[in-house]
């Protein structure tokens, strides 16, 4: 049997790495003399959990009943706002125990019938509990085990805290990345609203997009009403690893702008943190083009050839770049027909397709 | 709640926001009758972090910053200790030693300090914690009942210390995962240019295009390597930021060209865990997808027809393919691209492509 340390040591690292928590429920279990453990979390009106194998088997038999209402435990529990471990009899009489229908038809007839639980009201508005089931022939939980199961409550708590915030600086990973390459992108929760956006998605608030009580925004209406959908799709789980992309057509000074709703799919065991979505915007310009020594080094260019090639992907006519550098349209002529050759090439699109939006490290924020 | 009790949920606070070890530390000084509490991180690379109480703080950069004077014999002593627990100086010196010990006479006794409590952590990384509590010199060494009341804090301060670290590698896999997600084949690297975390089409280039060895990420492109080499030395300077750069790679028969960029991350100062120095991002050199035809529409209000027209164009069809793919005549591919070119605001087909080359992310996801 796991120490009570390891034990302790077992919950903070589930709170960071969750396939663990089955093992740590199952090691609680034992130290309580319980059949199963299992932690759930109950966010925007659903619940997640994860428990040991014997747990999910239960729980799964109970969601395939369709009858969320039918454990009349959860708000009983709830109602005591306990500080610490509760049980069957704290919540319930006897005879309240004798005509319940969860027990009588649900538990018993599987052979449990005891509880301990516990839960957790976030900052955010989310409730976590953690719960350990006996078997009805084991009898109820004693006071000893009680105690010994609020021993370690604080230990569960700080660890559904930091589960929650795990997700947040994954978040703020995610967006910080994107900055660093420059591009505007804010991580928006399931239900569309904006939980993390980094620098250069900032700018863009509140012309072209605005931070809304229940989701983000788009200034432009019918820009905006492909997001909203494009939110029901990625929150419905339609589109799976489908992107919507969204334009904004250019106002003013302002370019076209293409937004990117992307999807974040989470580990399955990971329970707390909530559906996210990565929304990236890409400017439509023309300004990312790598420089004539990048060219150069890359395909073997003499200098003259990657200079030509930059004006050429730049969207520059072989009559303007003679004029410019004061040589023959011949001469030109002559290196970007090398220029093709050596990048393997046949066509001078071919060539801009190639070598347009290389330029990344220019346009970053650093 | 108990004052402990109060204190525990402190320290663990700390584990998920860095910015409050300092605060900490000092109430855990304060509860030994302390004078100043530290956290070190020896990186097991070299490097070297800390988070101090605001007291004993200014003594630490002074002592760092001189980089002459004594040097400080506790952490090699306590290290070869190896005591999972809070050890005291005479645990680790004979009272000769200290008496004759230049760090203990010329830079803790002028400054009233002459007693420490310590302990080390080694974490699974390989780095190593440290934790301290300096006491005055007039107020006596640490006792035995106090160093067990610390034995009683060293399991919730290791792992409050673990989470910080484990919290920022779960951010740096985050900011990988991020770039994976805008099909960008990027790592994230730490001090010196290790690789911290890559994702899996970063990973996918090794070995092809890069070698993770035990020292820095390398480039198998010689010259190219060279270059990279020398802007991830930047990267530990005072001039990070000058090592960002965009380094051309040569393809092979195997591999295909592409350019790395070295991007420096900017950390948060106060965070000693945070060990993400920079991005190294990968644009591969070839045609990239262009956005889709109802994206263009909505952008330019262009014609169903004129949109598909200007994605063959930026994809680098010619109009004679165009054509034979649609079965219309070369003119009227031609009349649509003109079209589209005019409401977009362009003259030439040139333009439409390096407008709107690689600029649909979207579609480059791959999972």
């Amino acid at each position: 049997m796991k120490s009570e340390r390891e034990i302790i040591d077992g919950i903070y690292e589930a709170a960071l790495v969750p396939e663990q928590w089955s093992a740590v429920l199952e090691a609680v279990s034992r130290k309580t003399d319980s059949a199963f453990g299992t932690v759930f979390i109950y966010r925007d009106g659903v619940h997640k959990f994860v428990g040991t194998p014997e747990s999910e088997r239960l729980v799964s038999d109970y969601v395939a009943l369709g009858q969320p209402k039918l454990n009349s435990r959860i708000d009983r529990s709830l109602a005591l706002n306990s500080p610490g471990f509760v049980t069957d009899h704290d919540f319930f009489s006897e005879r309240e125990i004798a005509d319940d229908p969860f027990y009588r038809d649900f538990m018993y007839p599987r052979g449990y019938g005891w509880v301990a639980c516990t839960h957790f009201p976030l900052p955010s508005g989310d409730v976590v509990s953690v719960s350990f089931e006996r078997r009805k022939s084991r009898g109820a939980f004693e006071p000893e085990a009680v105690v010994a199961l609020d021993a370690m409550r604080p230990h569960f708590g700080r660890a559904a805290v930091l589960s929650a915030r795990l997700g947040l600086e994954r978040a703020k990973g995610m967006a910080q990345a994107l900055n660093v390459l420059g591009i505007p992108g804010a991580v928006l929760r399931q239900t569309g609203r904006l939980y993390v956006a980094n620098e250069a998605f900032a700018k863009l608030i509140p012309a072209v997009a605005q931070d809304r009580r229940d989701r983000v925004v788009l200034a432009d209406p019918n820009a905006d009403a492909l997001l909203e959908a494009a939110i029901v799709r990625a929150r419905a789980k339609e589109a799976g690893t489908t992107v919507s992309s969204i334009p904004v057509a250019a106002k003013g000074e302002r370019p076209a702008v293409i937004f990117h709703l992307i999807p974040v799919r989470g580990a399955a065991n990971d329970i707390f943190s909530s559906g996210i979505a990565l929304l990236i915007a890409t400017p439509v310009d023309r300004s990312l083009v790598p420089t004539a020594e990048v060219l150069q080094a890359l395909f073997d260019l003499t200098p003259a050839e990657a200079r030509i090639a930059r004006s050429i992907v730049e969207g520059k006519t072989i009559e303007v770049i003679a004029l410019t550098k004061g040589v023959s349209r011949e001469t030109v002529r002559t290196q970007v027909a090398s220029v093709l050759a050596k990048t393997g090439l046949n066509r001078q699109a071919e060539l801009v397709a190639l070598l347009s939006g290389k330029g990344i490290a220019e346009g970053a924020n650093v | 709640m108990s004052e402990a009790s109060a204190l525990f949920d402190r320290i663990y606070e700390a584990g998920v926001i860095a910015e409050t070890w300092p605060d900490v530390l000092h109430s855990l000084s304060q509860q030994y009758a302390g004078a100043g509490g530290v956290l070190f991180v020896f990186g097991s690379n070299g490097s070297q972090h800390w988070a101090a109480s605001p007291d004993i703080r200014p003594h630490l950069e002074e002592f760092i910053s001189s980089g002459q004077g004594p040097t400080n014999p506790r952490p090699a002593k306590l290290a070869a200790l190896n005591y999972e627990g809070f050890a005291c100086d005479f645990d680790a010196f004979t009272p000769e030693e200290i008496d004759q010990d230049k760090f203990y006479t010329d830079f803790l006794a002028p400054r009233g300090m002459g007693w420490t409590a310590a302990t080390m952590v080694r974490a699974p990384s390989g780095d190593l914690l440290a934790f301290s509590v300096d006491r005055a010199f007039k107020k006596g060494p640490f006792e035995d009942h106090e160093l067990i009341a610390l034995d009683g804090m060293r399991p919730h301060l290791a792992r409050a210390a673990l989470l910080s670290a484990r919290l920022d590698l779960k951010r740096a896999q985050a900011m990988a995962q991020a770039l994976h997600i805008v099909g960008l084949p990027a790592a994230v690297l730490r001090e010196r240019g290790r690789l911290y975390a890559a994702n899996a089409s970063f990973e996918a280039l090794i070995p092809g295009t890069f070698d993770d060895g035990p020292g820095r990420v390398a480039v198998k492109d010689a010259g190219a390597d060279l270059r990279v080499g020398t802007a991830l030395d930047l990267l530990s300077g005072s001039h990070a930021a000058q090592a960002a750069c965009s380094i051309p790679v040569r393809g092979t028969e195997t591999t295909s060209p592409l350019i790395v960029h070295v991007l420096p991350v900017r950390g948060a100062a106060y965070d000693i865990f945070s060990r993400a120095t920079a991005l190294l991002v990968v644009t591969p050199v070839d045609k990239r997808a262009v956005p889709a035809a109802d994206v263009l529409q909505g952008l330019f209000d262009l014609t169903p027809s004129e949109s598909r027209v200007a994605q063959n164009i930026a994809a680098s069809r010619t109009i004679d393919q165009i054509a034979a793919a649609h079965g219309v005549s070369r003119e009227t591919v031609r009349s649509q691209l003109y079209a589209a070119l005019g409401k977009i605001g362009l003259k030439r087909q040139t333009e439409l492509v390096a407008l709107l080359g690689g600029k649909a992310i979207g579609d480059k996801i791959s999972e």
